[in-house]
């Protein structure tokens, strides 16, 4: 038998008055949320056979440890089902382990996870791995837990406008970036190419900044065709480094088998070719814009110099222009691309979600069942 | 009458203790810690500056956060507690 919750309680006249006590203490996200009562969160915690203490995730730099209690609390507010709290638990792990350093989601540039679901509990639970794929729209799976996520780092991190978070613009997957791949071509699943077994169920937890990037990408009659419009956005987007998430839909997915390339053919195209010359990059104002010289951007060069259209930095590759392009920390993360299978299954697009790089490394947990 | 439950983690529970303060910098050792981000050496760098106008100290080590978002390493913070008498830092962005 699970001890009793160590929560507050607040007793209030009917559901009504519940919910408007939320929005009143601040505890919503500007939606309503399903009024937590102590038999719902016991389910929760009955069905995964946690403790109420029993820690989910350490955060440190909020001098926080979130519990099994927090977690069950927030995703019942969320309107998760119990069924989704292996999912959320290894969410949390994920999110809160020191690779992924939790403290780069305060950042002016608006950083969130996108939780990627990987193997048969992705499936069976229905998380959302087609169409309207990165707003979960209408899937209660990839919705609920995306907003338990969220939930639970506004109230027990303080991580929100008015506490912590200083995005200038806000991220749009807060809420919403949950998905699951979508598993059935004959490519390996992004937690075989991490090294997990195909039917051990996981959540990868990738920072991304705000916009997935959608491109056109209408010439398909060789790989490279089908990728190059990719590799102009990305080498024209804004040269950060770090592991970016490729979605490429499944009728892409097997245009690329048909022609016999993997996800690693794919993966290693981009990162041979996405690159921007000096000019660009000084034209653009991004060249040392982030250097890791002692004198930082204002001391490098910005006037194009005769040679610079001739040589071109890496957005993926460690290069002669590391140390201009890149700080310290980004340089000591993974450069990556994770190539994940999902979307609808008609439409000529691609879409990429670029990292925060600086400091965090993507985090892959496996979910334990219950 | 429903119940409802607070979904908050409370506020954080440790304590912070204010270091002692100096009251001068005359004589000190002073280190400082550079959180990494862009020209946060250069104000740093000024703000010795405006200091060194008002007090003679001796700037013993000048170190930089491998990582931004976490604290300062545990080694980091041993070289200025063994080597320095105050540190500077600062938090930005």
């Amino acid at each position: 038998m699970i001890d009793p919750l160590i929560a507050d309680r607040i007793s209030v006249d009917n559901l009504d008055a519940a919910m408007e006590l939320y929005f009143e203490r601040g505890w919503t996200d500007g939606l309503p949320v399903v009024p937590p009562t102590e038999m719902k969160v016991m389910e929760f915690l009955d069905y995964t056979g946690l403790h109420p203490e029993q820690p989910v995730g350490d955060v440190p730099e909020r001098d926080r440890v979130i519990t099994a209690e927090h977690l069950a609390i927030n995703a019942v507010m969320a309107g998760c089902k119990k069924e989704y709290m292996p999912v959320l638990v290894a969410s949390v792990e994920a999110i809160c382990d020191p690779d992924f350093k939790f403290n780069h989601m305060a950042t002016l540039g608006s950083a969130w996870p996108m939780l990627i679901v990987n193997g048969p509990m992705g499936r069976d639970l229905g998380f959302n791995s087609g169409m309207y794929l990165l707003s979960a729209a209408g899937n209660r799976p990839s919705s609920t837990v995306a907003r338990a996520i969220s939930l639970l780092f506004w109230n027990c991190t303080e991580s929100r406008p008015d506490g912590i978070q200083r995005g200038q613009f806000g991220n749009p997957g807060r809420g919403h970036y949950c998905i699951a791949e979508n598993e059935e071509t004959s490519w390996d699943p992004l937690h075989v190419m991490l090294g997990f077994d195909r039917d051990q169920s996981t959540v990868t937890a990738v920072s991304t900044y705000p916009g997935p990037y959608q491109v056109y990408c209408q010439r398909t009659a060789s790989p490279e065709l089908m990728l190059d419009s990719m590799v102009d956005a990305i080498s024209t987007y804004d040269f950060y480094r770090g592991t970016y998430i490729l979605i490429i839909p499944p009728h892409f997915a097997e245009l690329f088998i048909q022609h016999g390339w993997s996800k690693h053919d794919v993966r290693r195209y981009l990162m041979d070719n996405c690159k921007r010359s000096v000019a660009d990059l000084k034209r653009r104002g991004l060249w040392g814009l982030h250097s890791s010289e002692y004198h930082g951007f204002a001391g490098v060069a910005q006037e194009v110099q005769p040679g610079d259209e001739d040589r071109f930095a890496s957005v993926f590759k460690h290069d002669e222009y590391d140390r201009i392009m890149f700080d310290d920390t980004t340089l000591l993360r993974r450069s990556d691309i994770y190539v994940v299978v999902g979307g609808g299954n008609a439409g000529p697009r691609l879409c990429f979600l670029a990292p925060y790089g600086v400091s965090t490394d993507p985090k892959t947990v496996a979910i334990r069942p219950p | 009458m429903i119940e409802v439950l607070n979904p908050t983690a409370g506020p954080a529970t440790g304590k912070v203790v204010m270091a002692k303060r100096a009251g001068t910098l005359n004589g000190l050792r002073v280190g400082v810690i550079w959180n990494g981000r862009p020209y946060g050496d250069k104000v740093i760098k000024a703000v010795i500056g405006l200091l060194r106008q008002k007090y003679s100290f001796e700037t013993v080590v000048f170190l930089k956060k491998p990582f931004i978002g976490n604290v300062a390493p545990a080694s980091m913070q041993e070289q200025i507690i063994d080597s320095c008498d105050v540190a500077i830092t600062g938090i930005g962005d």
